[in-house]
C-alpha cells in the first residue's frame, strides 16, 4: 500500500495528465456522437449569446454583399415563379406537385471551414419546427444537415464534414452518384460511384437527386471540373475519379434555408424497416 | 509570484478574446489557421508547477472548445502541451541556465532561444490538435501539412505580438 502511495505521489503529474486527457477525450467522444444534452446546452448558452453579439457587430460590415446575394436569389425565384405561373396557369394547386417541401429561413451564427469536420450554428431551433436530420440549403446548393437542436438554435453538419454525403445526379445524363467532400480544398468535392462507361464531360452540371426527402431534387451542387479515367483512389475500380467545383461558397454563408419535408418521418421509418443504407 | 497573477489572468483573457473574435475567421490559403491563444501558456513563469500548468491549460482549452464548438479537441492538445512544457524547457536550457522566477518573454530570452522554444511548443500543439481531429491515417500528409503551415502562421503572429507589445 505504502509502495503504491509512493508510486502515485512520485508520478502524480503524469497521473493528473492522464486524468485531464481522459476528461478531454470524454468531451470529444460526447460531441462526436449525439452530443450530451448538458454539454450542448452549456455550449449553446455561453457561446451562442457571445456569438450573436459578435455577429450583430460584424454583419454590418457585409450588409452590401448580403443584399446583393439576396437580390440575386430573389431574381432567380421570381423567374421560376413566372415560369411556373405560365406553365401551370390552368392547373389546380396540388400538394402532389409541390412534393411536400417547405423552407424555413435562418441565419448563420457560427461557421467554420478550416477543419476536417466543420459545423454550422443556426439561429432557429425546436420552437421554429427544426428537427435533427433536416437539410440546410441556399438557392445555390447544399449547405449541410441539422445535427441537434435546442429551443432557439441548432447545430448542423457542414457539407465540409467527413460524415456527410449527398446523393447527386449528373443533370445532362441523369446518372446517379454520391457527392462527398474530400478535405483540404473547400471549393471542390468528389463525385463517387459513377461507372467508367458513362460519357461524362467537363462542365456537366451536378444536381441533388432528392432521395430521402432531406434536400429537394434538382438543386445545383456544382460542375464537373476534373475527370480521371485511369487510376482511381479505390484502385483499378469500375468507377470514374471525378471532381466537382462546388457552387456554394462555404466561407461566406449567411442566409440559409432549412428544408422541411412532410413525409420525411414516414420515409425514414420505411427505410429503417427495410434496412436500406442511407445517402441523403 | 503572487503579484504577477492579475497580469497573467488579463493576458489569458485578452488572447482568448483575440482568438475567438479576430483569428477564428482567418484561414490563409483556406488552410493555415492561427491559434494564438496558446501564447499565455507558453509565457507562464518558468517555475510554475506542472499540475498548475495542466489545470490552467485544461481551463483555457475548455473555453476555446466551447467557443469553437469542438468538444474537447483544444483541451486535449493544450493539456498535452502543458505536460510537455517542462521537458521542452529542460531540452533547451541556455548556457547560463534559467532564472526560474522569470517569464520567458522574447525580450528577456533572446530571439534565438524564443524561436526554438516557440517552434517546438507550437508544432507539438498544432500537430496533436489536427491529428486528434482527423483521427485517421488515411490523409496524414494533408493533415501534417495543415498543421505545419498553421504552426508557421501562429509562430509568426506570436513573434510579431511579442516584438510589439512585450518590449522592456
Amino acid at each position: 500500500m505504502r509502495q503504491l502511495l509512493l508510486l502515485l505521489a512520485r508520478y502524480r503529474n503524469f497521473f493528473l495528465f492522464l486524468f485531464l486527457e481522459a476528461v478531454a477525450w470524454g468531451l470529444i467522444q460526447g460531441s462526436n456522437a449525439y452530443q450530451s444534452a448538458f454539454f450542448f446546452t452549456l455550449t449553446n448558452n455561453i457561446a451562442s449569446s457571445f456569438n450573436q453579439a459578435r455577429e450583430s457587430v460584424f454583419q454590418y460590415l457585409y450588409l452590401q454583399k448580403h443584399n446583393e446575394v439576396l437580390a440575386e436569389e430573389n431574381a432567380l425565384l421570381l423567374k421560376r415563379l413566372a415560369q411556373h405561373s405560365i406553365a401551370g396557369s390552368n392547373k389546380r394547386p396540388d400538394s402532389l406537385y409541390t412534393r411536400g417541401y417547405s423552407f424555413i429561413a435562418a441565419r448563420v451564427i457560427q461557421n467554420s471551414v478550416a477543419f476536417e469536420n466543420n459545423f454550422i450554428i443556426l439561429d432557429k431551433g425546436i420552437d421554429d419546427g427544426i428537427e435533427p436530420g433536416m437539410g440546410v440549403i441556399t438557392a445555390n446548393g447544399v449547405v449541410g444537415k441539422i445535427r441537434s437542436c435546442t429551443k432557439n438554435a441548432s447545430v448542423a453538419y457542414s457539407f465540409l464534414h467527413n460524415d456527410l454525403s449527398v446523393s447527386a445526379r449528373v443533370k445532362r445524363l441523369g446518372v446517379l452518384g454520391t457527392l462527398k467532400w474530400g478535405r483540404g480544398n473547400i471549393t471542390e468535392a468528389n463525385l463517387l460511384y459513377i461507372g467508367q462507361h458513362e460519357k461524362i464531360a467537363l462542365g456537366d452540371t451536378v444536381v441533388t437527386a432528392g432521395f430521402n426527402a432531406v434536400y429537394p431534387p434538382d438543386l445545383p451542387l456544382g460542375v464537373i471540373s476534373h475527370i480521371n479515367y485511369g487510376s482511381s483512389a479505390i484502385g483499378g475500380s469500375a468507377f470514374l475519379d471525378l471532381k466537382v467545383r462546388l457552387s456554394t461558397n462555404y466561407a461566406t454563408l449567411n442566409h440559409v434555408y432549412i428544408v422541411k419535408h412532410k413525409l420525411a418521418e414516414q420515409i425514414n421509418k420505411l427505410q429503417q424497416q427495410a434496412a436500406i443504407p442511407k445517402t441523403d | 509570484m503572487i503579484e504577477k497573477y492579475p497580469a497573467i489572468l488579463i493576458r489569458f483573457a485578452v488572447y482568448l478574446l483575440l482568438q475567438i473574435i479576430f483569428f477564428k475567421d482567418i484561414a490563409l490559403f483556406n488552410r493555415a489557421v492561427c491559434l494564438v491563444y496558446i501564447l499565455p501558456l507558453l509565457l507562464l513563469p518558468l517555475n510554475t508547477k506542472p499540475w498548475q500548468l495542466m489545470l490552467i491549460a485544461f481551463a483555457m482549452g475548455f473555453l476555446t472548445d466551447v467557443s469553437y464548438a469542438t468538444g474537447g479537441l483544444h483541451t486535449a492538445a493544450c493539456v498535452l502541451l502543458a505536460f510537455a512544457r517542462p521537458y521542452i524547457l529542460n531540452l533547451i536550457v541556455p548556457s547560463g541556465g534559467y532564472d526560474m522566477s522569470a517569464e520567458p518573454f522574447l525580450s528577456l530570452m533572446g530571439m534565438r532561444w524564443f524561436l526554438t522554444y516557440g517552434f517546438i511548443t507550437v508544432v507539438l500543439h498544432h500537430l496533436s490538435l489536427f491529428l486528434f481531429e482527423s483521427l485517421t491515417l488515411s490523409n496524414i500528409f494533408q493533415t501534417i501539412l495543415t498543421a505545419l503551415l498553421s504552426s508557421l502562421f501562429t509562430l509568426t503572429v506570436i513573434v510579431i505580438l511579442q516584438v510589439l507589445f512585450h518590449r522592456n
